[in-house]
């Protein structure tokens, strides 16, 4: 009897660690097998590619946390990322689009944009196929960032559960993907606009958004 | 229904020199050389007439509608919002994906 009740005290406890866990780290294959354009390379890697293309609607982030099940989470648990990333050719069809965990370690969005920034790097330099890029990373991206960024997982960070990562969160800007304009927390338009979506500042700067007002403030 | 700015904002003023429908996709060649490619669905309208202007672009998810200056339009059903257009200029670059 005791054993049971032991049992069931454990099960309760993994659901309830189990459900302040974001995930999913991997999407599902059904709902996210990954849609790209018909683009070559000699097209994502013209500068300034990716931000002409970004296009997801607040809309359609709505409908890709419904499909996955999520009905309420924190700002920084998730992004609503691209698995064949826009660099590659992605696209926005909800076919490419999954709730990607920001705060699940060691896998998360951020060792993901590490893969996208390899990947492209890459195909713009003429050392792996544009569609093989592709089908790697949506087949498998944590296997992919095996293969192509380190055969060894990124260091984890540990979380308490629950709390906000304060190094991320503190790199966190909100992008106004509409405007190209990013704003850092605190500010009047962070996290407010109709289109935008969480990212780091380097992933940022990197994609070629700029601080709103010079500054982000 | 919405504009889609980002669209709009593309091919507004452009002129239609050829307009091509057929099943599955739509091929609007413009005056100055660029090219509108549109996987579809389904169209219930009719082509849209050489010399039009586009003034907008409206689109509620898999509905596209595109609006003339000459109140010409015509109502697509995309293949698959966010995958469906294509817009490329006289060079063949990208200046609109979505």
């Amino acid at each position: 009897m005791y054993i049971l009740r032991a049992f069931a005290f454990l099960l309760f406890l993994a659901q309830v660690v189990l459900a302040d866990q974001p995930t999913p780290i991997l999407p599902d294959p059904k709902l996210t097998p990954g849609d790209a354009f018909d683009v070559t390379a000699q097209d994502v890697c013209v500068p300034g590619y990716a931000r002409k293309v970004r296009d997801v609607p607040q809309e359609l982030k709505r409908q890709v946390y419904a499909e996955y099940g999520i009905t309420e989470h924190h700002p920084g648990d998730y992004e609503v990322d691209h698995l064949i990333s826009l660099e590659l050719g992605g696209s926005n069809s909800i076919k490419n689009l999954w709730p990607e965990s920001r705060r699940t370690s060691p896998w998360n969005a951020y060792v993901k944009d590490k893969l996208e920034d390899k990947l492209h790097e890459l195909v713009c330099d003429g050392e792996l196929d544009l569609k093989m890029a592709q089908r790697e990373i949506a087949a498998n991206w944590i296997e992919a960032y095996k293969k192509y960024v380190s055969a060894n997982p990124p260091v984890p960070k540990p979380t308490p559960l629950g709390v906000p990562e304060a190094a991320d969160t503190a790199d966190q800007v909100w992008v106004n993907t509409r405007s190209g304009k990013y704003w850092r927390p605190g500010s009047r338009y962070y996290g407010m606009t109709k289109q935008g979506e969480y990212m780091s500042e380097k992933e940022a700067v990197q994609k070629g958004y700029r601080p709103a007002n010079g500054t982000g403030e | 229904m919405g504009l889609n700015r980002k669209l709009t904002n593309v091919v507004k003023d452009r002129v239609v020199q050829n307009f091509q429908l057929n099943a599955s996709e739509v091929l609007i060649s413009f005056a100055d050389g660029s090219t509108m490619k549109v996987k579809i669905v389904e169209s219930n309208s009719p082509r849209l007439p050489q010399g039009a202007r586009i003034r907008q672009i409206s689109q509620d998810q898999a509905k596209l509608v595109i609006e003339c200056e000459d109140n010409s339009a015509i109502e697509l059903t995309l293949a698959d919002p966010g995958s469906s257009v294509a817009v490329r200029d006289k060079t063949y670059q990208v200046e609109y994906l979505g």
